[in-house]
C-alpha cells in the first residue's frame, strides 16, 4: 500500500478525468437548456410573425400611415430595440433605440435570431405582397431577456455545479491519499514491530539459556565468594582489593542477566499520580550515590501533573541517564512540561553525542557503541515508554551531546 | 380600469415621439462599407440622434479629393484631439454615394495611429453596450482601442 509516484499520477489523473467529464456532462446539459429555451423563443416569434402578418396586411390596404403608425406603437415597447418597414429592399420607416442601430438581415426570414452587445435578438419578418405585386416586409428585432437569463443562470449553474463537483473529488482524492499514507505508516509499524518481535525471540532464547547456563554457576561462585571473604586477612590490602572486584564483577554478571531477562518479559504496569517533586528529587539522590560525576539538574514545569508507574518511570530514566554518564556527560539536564494533554520529558546531556549512522540503532536490544556498554540499557528504556504508552526519540549532533524525548 | 387604458393609450401614442427618430436612411449598412483616408477639414457637433446628445461629425477630404461628411459618436464618448488638418483613415458604413452629400457612419477611426472601435460588425454603438435600451449608453469612456 505504499503511495508510489504511478499511484499517485493515476489517481490525479482519474480525478482529472472525472472532473472533465463532470464538465462535459454540464456543459451538455447547458447547451441542451440554451437550445430548448431558444426553440421557444423561436416558436414564440413565428407566432409573432404570424400576428405581424395579419395585422400588417390589414393595415396595409389603408395605406402606409396606419401601417407606420403600427410599428411606432410596438417600437415602444420596452423590449423592442427597431422596428423597420422596407419596400423592394428599400427603406420605407425604421426607428431604433441605439443611434444608427438597424441590423437587418439580408433576405427576409420570417424568424431570426443573432448575437449582440446586449445578448441575443430575435427578428421577426413579415412579408406581404399587394395586389400589383410590390413586396413590402415588416421587421421587429426585440431582445428577448429571457434567453439571457437562462444562459446566466445555466452559466452560473454549469461553474457552481464543476465546482462543487470538483470540491468533492478533491476532498474524495485527499481522503484517498491521507488513508493510503496513514495505511502505509501503519505497515511500516507492523514490519517494524514484527523485526523487533523476532528479534526479541532471539534473544529469549539466548537469555533463557544465559539464565539456565548462567545464573545458578554464578549464583554459586558468589555463594563461594561469601564463604571465603571473612578468611581473608584484613590486612592484606592486595587480597582485599581483588575481592572487592571479584564481588563487583559478580554482581554487574547479575544485573546484566537481570536486565536481559526484563528485555524479554511482559512489565506489569502499575499507574498513579505521581509527585514529580518527590520522585525527581529521590532520582537526584540516587544518580548522585552512582558517583559517576555526572551532575544531574531538573526543571520542572509548574502544575504539571503525571499519571504513570513510578516504578518503571525511574528505572527508563537510570537507564538514560546512565548512558549519558558512560558517554562522558558531565551534566544531565531534565525538562518536564507538558501540552495539549501529552507530558513532555526531554534528557540533554553534554557528552559526546551519537554518531548520525548509529542514532537509528541507538534504541536496538545489543546495540552499543560504547566499549563498556551492554547494548541493553536503552532498548529496555524504549520497552518500558512503549509499555506506558509513550514513545521516546533521540537526537544528537556528534560532540554536541545527546538528547532523549519521551512523549507521555 | 378606464383611467389605466387611457394612460397606456397616451403611452401608446407619445412613446414614439419621445424615442430617438432617425431619418429612414440614416442607418448603419454593414453590406455597403468602404475604408477612407483623408484630412479633417470641418468639425461639427450636430443633434443627429435626438437632443439626448452631440454627435461629432467631421468633414474629411479623402486622398482623391471627394469630400465626406463622417458621424463619429457622441461628442463625450471620444477621448482623442481633433483637429482641423489631421489625418484620419475612416472604416465605415457608406450610406450617401460620394460625391457632395457622400454620408459615412464610422465604424473604427485611426487618429495618429491609434485605432478607436466604436460600432461592432452590425453597428452597434460601443458607447451603449452596457447602458440600457433607450440608447442613453453607460457614459463610462471610450471603447476598445489599440496601436495599430
Amino acid at each position: 500500500m505504499k503511495v508510489s509516484a504511478r499511484y499517485i499520477a493515476v489517481v490525479v489523473a482519474l480525478s482529472l478525468a472525472s472532473i472533465a467529464l463532470f464538465y462535459f456532462l454540464n456543459l451538455s446539459n447547458r447547451r441542451a437548456v440554451e437550445a430548448k429555451a431558444m426553440d421557444l423563443a423561436i416558436s414564440e416569434g413565428q407566432t409573432i410573425e404570424k400576428v405581424l402578418g395579419k395585422a400588417a396586411s390589414g393595415l396595409l390596404g389603408q395605406g402606409d400611415a396606419p401601417l407606420i403608425r403600427f410599428m411606432d406603437e410596438i417600437f415602444a415597447n420596452d423590449q423592442v430595440i427597431y422596428v423597420a418597414i422596407q419596400r423592394s429592399g428599400r427603406l420605407l420607416h425604421a426607428a431604433s433605440k441605439y443611434e444608427g442601430y438597424l441590423p437587418l438581415g439580408g433576405d427576409p426570414q420570417p424568424v431570426r435570431t443573432f448575437r449582440s452587445p446586449l445578448g441575443e435578438i430575435i427578428e421577426v419578418s413579415a412579408t406581404l405582397r399587394d395586389r400589383s405585386g410590390l413586396e413590402t416586409s415588416a421587421h421587429i428585432g426585440y431582445f428577448f431577456s429571457a434567453i439571457e437569463e437562462i444562459r446566466r443562470a445555466a452559466k452560473r449553474s454549469l461553474l457552481l455545479l464543476t465546482l462543487l463537483q470538483a470540491a468533492i473529488v478533491l476532498v474524495l482524492v485527499g481522503f484517498l491519499f491521507s488513508f493510503n499514507r496513514q495505511m502505509g505508516r501503519k505497515e511500516i509499524e507492523i514490519q517494524k514491530e514484527k523485526e523487533e518481535k523476532e528479534k526479541l525471540q532471539e534473544i529469549s532464547l539466548i537469555t533463557a539459556g544465559i539464565n539456565h547456563e548462567i545464573r545458578n554457576p554464578l549464583h554459586s561462585l558468589y555463594l563461594s565468594y561469601q564463604m571465603l571473604e571473612p578468611r581473608l586477612d584484613p590486612a592484606d590490602a592486595d587480597a582485599a582489593f581483588h575481592s572487592q572486584a571479584l564481588k563487583r564483577e559478580i554482581k554487574r554478571i547479575q544485573d546484566i542477566i537481570e536486565r536481559f531477562s526484563t528485555l524479554t518479559h511482559s512489565l506489569p504496569v502499575r499507574k498513579q499520580p505521581i509527585d514529580l517533586a518527590q520522585f525527581f528529587s529521590e532520582r537526584q539522590a540516587a544518580w548522585a550515590a552512582l558517583e559517576t560525576g555526572t551532575r544531574v539538574t531538573v526543571e520542572l514545569e509548574a502544575g504539571a501533573r503525571l499519571v504513570s508507574d513510578r516504578d518503571l518511570l525511574a528505572q527508563v530514566l537510570d537507564n538514560i541517564v546512565r548512558n549519558a554518564a558512560e558517554a562522558g556527560a558531565r551534566s544531565v539536564a531534565i525538562r518536564l512540561f507538558s501540552r495539549r494533554g501529552t507530558v513532555h520529558l526531554s534528557v540533554r546531556d553534554d557528552g559526546q553525542g551519537i554518531k548520525a549512522e548509529q542514532l537509528k540503532f541507538i534504541f536496538d536490544p545489543f546495540m552499543s557503541f560504547k566499549s563498556r556498554g551492554s547494548g541493553i540499557g536503552l532498548a529496555l528504556a524504549r520497552k518500558i515508554v512503549m509499555q506506558l504508552g509513550g514513545t521516546i526519540e533521540a537526537a544528537s549532533v556528534e560532540g554536541r551531546g545527546a538528547e532523549f524525548r519521551i512523549h507521555l | 380600469m378606464s383611467k389605466n387604458r387611457f394612460f397606456l393609450a397616451a403611452v401608446l401614442l407619445l412613446a414614439p415621439s419621445l424615442l430617438p427618430q432617425q431619418s429612414a436612411f440614416h442607418f448603419f449598412d454593414p453590406k455597403n462599407l468602404v475604408d477612407i483616408q483623408g484630412t479633417v477639414q470641418r468639425i461639427d457637433l450636430e443633434e443627429t440622434y435626438g437632443k439626448r446628445s452631440r454627435f461629432l461629425v467631421l468633414t474629411v477630404m479623402s486622398a482623391d479629393r471627394v469630400p465626406y461628411r463622417v458621424e463619429i459618436c457622441p461628442q463625450w464618448f471620444l477621448e482623442n484631439d481633433i483637429a482641423v488638418g489631421m489625418k484620419i483613415r475612416i472604416h465605415g458604413s457608406l450610406l450617401a454615394e460620394a460625391g457632395e452629400n457622400a454620408y459615412l457612419i464610422a465604424q473604427e477611426i485611426s487618429l495618429q495611429g491609434e485605432r478607436i472601435a466604436l460600432r461592432d460588425r452590425r453597428g452597434f454603438p460601443l458607447w451603449s453596450q452596457h447602458g440600457s435600451m433607450d440608447g442613453s449608453g453607460s457614459r463610462k469612456g471610450p471603447g476598445r482601442r489599440g496601436k495599430r
